[in-house]
Parts: structure tokens; C-alpha cells; sequence
């Protein structure tokens, strides 16, 4: 039989600990109890009402509205003082507000814990350092540029991080796109299934590097499929704009990308100095295949003006 | 409890004052005996309370700034202190959450 008292529990603290996809939450309670995490990306609506007794108004209460909510048990077994929950996947930049309820010895508690709300900001280191592992371009005229990868977990793409500098004799650009493409089993494009750009880019010259992050339109990618992602700059002057793209990575130094080996790069020339070639391609084969394996150097030339 | 047609004048439940206990219930007007204080003697079902209430108000200073704060944050806009919102969740969520 339990003790009335230990029906009733209060969460202290919680703690956050990152993993590949996600978050490991833990938090510890006063008594031993079974948890579990309820969750929403809903934010909760707060009505206060007027408290009425014996007619007359004493004070407001609060009632807390917890919409499209799931249940997510703790990893531990039978009751205990600390509690963890495997929240994965936890998309970056995705704000969850939860709390918890739970039983002590079988039967379910009147006490829930209040609402806690975290931010994921967990995936803004890189898999690349060095900029050649992706590769430059020289003398570019809205050339296309596509790179196969394999995603190593399933997930949801919603940004993506590049470094672009330029070489001191060119001048800056103002346009950059990015396209993710399913591909065939040789990396070559196929269909594009998300986007990204941003315009007003003003790149500095070289050895400086400028960081921009992309927001991608929300494209889910599948563990171990076959995809490529490609960039153009609009670019009408001859030069040298290095660039390499920095994948997000996940927590742990583990990539969410993997580069297939020896795969090429591909790359597409438009015919003009027109935008849209690559992606509304005039034949049935824009993309060229470059030799060579992934992590080497790579050019393509447009159009020379 | 009595049930009424309406309330009295202000003068007559005034005149009861110590008497009978005029009010609003759920929009109706009722009368009763003036309340008292019952002292200790308490139903047990009360009584059981005690004890959770006393570690409900014991524990608002073991908890993490943290957690402190999200209490702070439900309350803010009502009458009710942080403290308030962790005691009342503590003794009982289920009119305040969903279960």
C-alpha cells in the first residue's frame, strides 16, 4: 500500500543532453515514480479565469490548453528517482514544450510537473573542414554544380551551412542557390525534391570566408538513399569564387551525410547566362559526370564572356 | 443549504450577519448557516492532505532555478505565484493538464 504523500511527485531539475538526432532528457524527481514525457510542438494556450467564491471574485486560476500531444515513456523500469527520455528524432531549430506525468507503485498520480519548454539547437558543426573537400569552381557563368550524398540517418533537411569566399580579382556575387535531388545510383540528378537561395550575397575576398546559412525548404531524406545536392552562384564576371559546403552534422562528431566513394562530381552548363537551365534542362541529359572521386578538386566553366 | 428565488435586500443579510450566510452558488442564490471554523477536528479525508500540502510548500526551495521559472512562467497573468502553480500541481494537475 503507498503512502499517501508518495502518490504526489515534483520534478527538481532537467537536464538536456544531445544525441545524433535528438535530445536525451533526464530529470529527477523527490519520490520514486514512472514517467512519462508529453509533448507538443503546439505552443500551449494560457486562459486565466476568474476565481468566484460565494459569488464574488477571489483572484484568477490558470488553465493550460495541451494540444496535439505525444507520450514519449522514460527508459527506465518500474519507479525511480531519475528519469531519462530518448526524445529522437528533435529536428534542429524546432521549439517543444512538455511535461511530465506518471504513476507511483501501478496507480497514476495526481501531481504532474509544470511546462518546460527547449529549443533544438543541436547540429551546427560541420563534416567538412577543409575547403577542397568539396571542391571550387573557376570562371563560372551560372554553372551548375551537383555532389552526391547519402544521408546517414533519416531526417529532415531545414538548412544548410556553406563557407563561400572569392579570389581577390573577382568581383562578388548576389545570387546563390541550393537544390537537393534525388539521384540515380551514380549521383547524377533526377528530380529535385527542396530548395534553398538567399540574393544580396556580398562575398569578401580571399582568405576571408563568409558564413551563410540556408534555410531549405522542409525535405525529408531517407538513411542510406541515394541524393545530390547542387549550387550555382549568378555570376556574370570571370574569376575564381572558391567555395565548399558544410553539411550539419549531429552531436558525437558523427556526419549525417556520407560521401559515396568514387562517384564524380556533376555539373551542368547552361547554354546562356540565363538562370534555369540546370533546372529546366533543354535535353534529356544537362548533367555532365567529372571524373574522379569524391574530395578533390573540381572545375567547371561556363560560358566565357 | 437552502435554495432562494433571489437574494434578500442588503439590509436583511446584514441583519443575519453571524446567523445565515447568504451567497451565489453556480448562479443560484442559497442560504445557510453561518460558516465556523471546525478547528482540528477535520474529516479524514482533509487530514490526509496535510502532510502533501506541508511537502508540497517545503519543496518549492529544493527546486532548480530552472524549473523555478517555468512555475513563474505558468502563473504570470493570473493572481497565482509560482509557488502557488507547484503547490497546487504538486496536490493535484488534473484540473490544470490534461491527464
Amino acid at each position: 500500500m503507498t503512502i499517501p504523500q508518495l502518490l504526489h511527485f515534483v520534478v527538481r531539475n532537467i537536464t538536456y543532453t544531445p544525441i545524433l538526432t535528438g535530445y536525451l532528457v533526464t530529470c529527477y524527481t523527490n519520490n520514486p515514480c514512472h514517467l512519462s514525457l508529453r509533448w507538443t510542438s503546439t505552443v500551449p494556450a494560457k486562459h486565466v479565469n476568474p476565481r468566484m467564491v460565494r459569488g464574488a471574485v477571489v483572484g484568477t486560476y490558470i488553465d493550460q490548453c495541451f494540444v496535439a500531444y505525444k507520450d514519449i515513456e522514460q527508459n527506465e523500469a518500474g519507479d525511480t528517482f531519475t528519469h531519462t527520455f530518448t526524445v529522437d528524432p528533435w529536428p534542429y531549430c524546432e521549439t517543444r514544450y512538455f511535461y511530465f506525468w506518471g504513476t507511483v507503485d501501478g496507480n497514476l498520480s495526481p501531481s504532474a510537473s509544470c511546462i518546460f519548454y527547449y529549443h533544438s539547437t543541436a547540429s551546427l558543426k560541420y563534416c567538412y573542414n577543409e575547403p577542397e573537400n568539396i571542391g571550387y569552381r573557376s570562371s563560372t557563368r551560372c554553372t551548375c554544380i551537383s555532389f552526391p550524398l547519402k544521408p546517414a540517418v533519416s531526417y529532415t533537411i531545414r538548412h544548410w551551412k556553406t563557407h563561400l569566399r572569392r579570389s581577390a580579382l573577382s568581383t562578388p556575387q548576389n545570387t546563390f542557390e541550393i537544390w537537393i535531388w534525388t539521384a540515380d545510383a551514380t549521383g547524377m540528378p533526377i528530380a529535385s525534391i527542396g530548395n534553398g537561395s538567399k540574393t544580396g550575397i556580398v562575398l569578401p575576398p580571399w582568405p576571408a570566408w563568409l558564413d551563410i546559412d540556408f534555410p531549405i525548404s522542409p525535405t525529408p531524406v531517407q538513411e542510406g538513399g541515394q541524393y545530390a545536392i547542387s549550387w550555382r552562384i549568378s555570376d556574370n564576371y570571370k574569376g575564381t569564387p572558391f567555395l565548399y559546403l558544410e553539411q550539419d552534422k549531429g552531436i558525437n562528431d558523427v556526419c549525417r551525410w556520407n560521401l559515396p566513394p568514387g562517384q564524380g562530381f556533376y555539373f551542368c552548363v547552361p547554354g546562356s547566362d540565363a538562370w534555369g537551365n540546370c533546372y529546366q534542362p533543354p535535353g534529356p541529359d544537362p548533367w555532365q559526370v567529372h571524373p574522379g572521386g569524391g574530395r578533390q578538386y573540381f572545375e567547371a566553366y561556363g560560358t566565357p564572356s | 443549504m437552502a435554495r432562494l428565488e433571489s437574494l434578500p435586500e442588503s439590509a436583511i443579510i446584514s441583519g443575519y450577519k453571524g446567523t445565515v450566510d447568504f451567497y451565489l452558488w453556480k448562479g443560484l442564490a442559497v442560504a445557510r448557516a453561518w460558516p465556523r471554523t471546525p478547528g482540528k477536528k477535520r474529516a479524514a479525508s482533509v487530514e490526509a492532505q496535510w502532510p502533501v500540502f506541508a511537502d508540497a510548500a517545503a519543496l518549492w526551495n529544493t527546486l532548480a532555478p530552472e524549473v523555478q521559472d517555468a512555475y513563474n512562467r505558468m502563473a504570470s497573468g493570473s493572481t497565482l505565484s509560482g509557488r502557488d502553480m507547484q503547490v497546487k500541481m504538486y496536490i493535484n494537475a488534473q484540473k490544470i493538464l490534461p491527464y
